[in-house]
């Protein structure tokens, strides 16, 4: 009786670490067809090892400055938002309560020129040209 | 299979028999699955850049646009409070 062979070689990966730890960092599954991919990825790459190790390091060090950049920037942005968002809404409010004292002011008489002037500029203002922020 | 026996089959990788002889030996093979690993965290990392570097850019863009909207909030609370203190002093006076 004659054995079939294994559609698969079994290869011990304890001597390289690395290749354990490279494929947890980069989240992916050496299952056949994905150690297919790689090793055709391996004969495609024009670069050797030592190379591509430096490349990374390289790669990570820009990252890692990059990273650290776009939280200040975050963080200088989040500071505006909230300035932004903070005065927007005084401002909202500040109009909203002046719409309900203009109102109260259309009952009343202006007495003299000036309270007249000054009246109608605010009702003008506050109730007939009114646009919500 | 006992715990030792599982153990040892997560440290084993499967190769395509057809690939492992077209390739010939076993130390070729880590090496080419390193350069192969090494490589595609290599791309990883440049679109990772690539996306830090955008989303960095439409962040500098927000800070440049905010100022003047800011400041244009500014001058219509100003007035709104100075309005508020006219309409307070109308409504007081008529009482």
């Amino acid at each position: 009786m004659q054995l079939r062979k294994s559609p698969v070689k079994s290869i011990p990966i304890e001597t390289s670490r690395e290749i354990v730890e490279l494929t947890k960092e980069l989240n992916i599954s050496l299952n056949p067809e994905g150690v297919r991919n790689i090793i055709r990825l391996g004969m495609e790459s024009l670069n050797q090892e030592a190379e591509l190790e430096r490349a990374l390091k390289k790669l990570e060090e820009e990252k890692g400055r990059l990273a650290s950049d776009f939280q200040k920037i975050a963080f200088q942005s989040s500071q505006l938002e909230a300035k932004y968002v903070g005065t927007r809404n005084r401002f909202g409010r500040v109009s909203r309560d002046n719409r309900v004292l203009a109102m109260h002011l259309c009952a009343r008489f202006p007495r003299g020129k000036r309270e007249e002037q000054l009246r109608d500029e605010l009702i003008q203002k506050y109730i007939m040209n009114y646009r919500n922020t | 299979m006992n715990a030792g026996d599982e153990r040892s089959s997560t440290h084993k990788l499967k190769i395509p028999r057809g690939l492992y002889e077209e390739i010939g030996s076993q130390e070729k093979i880590i090496r080419l699955i390193k350069v192969g690993l090494l490589s595609l965290g290599a791309t990883s990392l440049e679109r990772e850049i690539a996306d830090l570097i955008k989303r960095t850019g439409d962040l500098e863009k927000c800070i440049a646009e905010l100022p003047p909207e800011i400041e244009r909030f500014q001058q219509l609370l100003e007035e709104a409070l100075k309005d508020q203190k006219t309409l307070e002093k109308l409504l007081d006076k008529k009482r």
